[in-house]
């Protein structure tokens, strides 16, 4: 039960680090003087990517800890 | 498609009248992929002023688009010469020519997508006119009036959908920012020094806050439902590995087939390789019986 936990805590840190990115990249874009477009796009496709690694960490321990609870119950 | 056109010769040594036929298979393959590919780069204009290393590479990502199945390469190739013609304006920016071009470049590219599930019988027809012979169209099960009539509506569906997308797309492109909205957006812009409102701190709140109620609301799910979205993961994550296996086991009962009639149709060697199994297999049987009676 404690490694469903550990994984679900891990794919939040993830998806945190990459609202992290996502700012990165909207703060490259945002400077209307500099913008900085080629960086901003590969800022973003990797939070994008880093974003669903972390959801799909979390949808999978929770979908498993819940299975698993209901097992037990029957 | 990829894998009609593999030469199966080094375990099987090939017949030469099955020779001929992946002769001319491979030949056919090359040249639709060929004729694609050519339509492809005059329709997005990518000759207008690219060098030839340009050109080829282009040749190149559509031919794997099309070979290796997947369509955003295909899109990828679009897009590189949407770059490449915005310095000249491009073609796309005159009105009706351009609702013209948009929609040919889009009906090519499903054709192109098309091209792996049409290709086989495309060659079979080009198999036919060479005499060297295969299973006739006619007699496929997806040929009878009711599959043709779905099939002519599924097509007339598609087309429609891509005409309203054209459309839909057009609208968008030259409304957006809309009428008066884009001056005030641009004076206000310049006035704070930021592209857009209400800045970057607030905007990644937001997207938080989305990710949060979709997680909330998705934590809503039974224990059926959790099992079957684990069950979903496993599948999609092993899918390649499943396609492989399945792959190799095809290739293996077709190169078997081919050694017991090398011009008999794939379809039917599948089925016929299933049928000598099940014959090989019930005389072993009757021989296994009558050793002990």
């Amino acid at each position: 039960m404690m490694f469903f936990w550990f994984r679900e805590i891990t794919g939040w840190l993830l998806v945190l680090v990459s609202l992290y990115m996502l700012r990165i990249g909207l703060i490259f874009l945002n400077d209307i003087n500099n913008p900085r477009i080629i960086e901003s796009g590969v800022v973003m496709l990797a939070a994008i990517g880093v974003m669903r690694c972390g959801i799909l960490l979390v949808r999978v321990s929770t979908a498993a800890r819940m299975y698993r609870i209901e097992a037990k119950g029957k | 498609m990829s894998n009609d056109t593999e030469p199966t010769s080094d375990t099987v040594p090939l017949h030469p009248r099955q020779q001929s036929i992946w002769t001319v298979r491979m030949l056919g393959s090359v040249l639709q992929l060929l004729s694609v590919a050519i339509c492809m780069e005059m329709l997005v204009g990518i000759s207008d002023g690219a060098g030839m290393l340009l050109r080829l590479f282009f040749f190149v990502v559509v031919m794997m688009g099309v070979v290796v199945r997947i369509g955003w390469l295909s899109l990828v190739a679009i897009q590189f010469s949407l770059l490449l013609q915005e310095p000249r304006g491009g073609r796309l920016a005159q009105a009706p020519a351009g609702f013209f071009w948009i929609t040919v470049a889009m009906l090519t590219i499903i054709a192109a997508m098309k091209l792996p599930q049409s290709h086989r019988a495309i060659t079979d027809y080009i198999l036919r006119i060479a005499g060297i012979g295969t299973v006739p169209l006619a007699e496929r099960s997806n040929h009878s009036s009711q599959g043709r009539f779905i099939a002519i509506a599924s097509i007339g569906v598609q087309v429609f959908q891509l005409l309203v997308v054209v459309i839909v797309a057009i609208f968008a492109l030259v409304n957006i920012p809309i009428g008066q909205q884009s001056g005030r957006w641009l004076q206000s812009s310049i006035a704070t020094g930021q592209a857009f409102w209400p800045g970057t701190f607030w905007l990644v709140v937001i997207v938080a806050l989305f990710v949060l109620a979709r997680e909330i609301a998705w934590r809503k799910i039974d224990g059926p439902q959790a099992s079957l979205y684990l069950r979903s993961v496993q599948l999609i994550a092993h899918y390649r590995d499943l396609i492989r296996f399945e792959r190799a086991r095809v290739k293996q009962m077709r190169m078997e087939s081919e050694k017991i009639d090398p011009t008999m149709h794939p379809v039917k060697m599948r089925s016929s390789a299933r049928t000598s199994k099940m014959l090989n297999r019930n005389k072993q049987d009757k021989t296994d019986a009558k050793g002990s009676a």
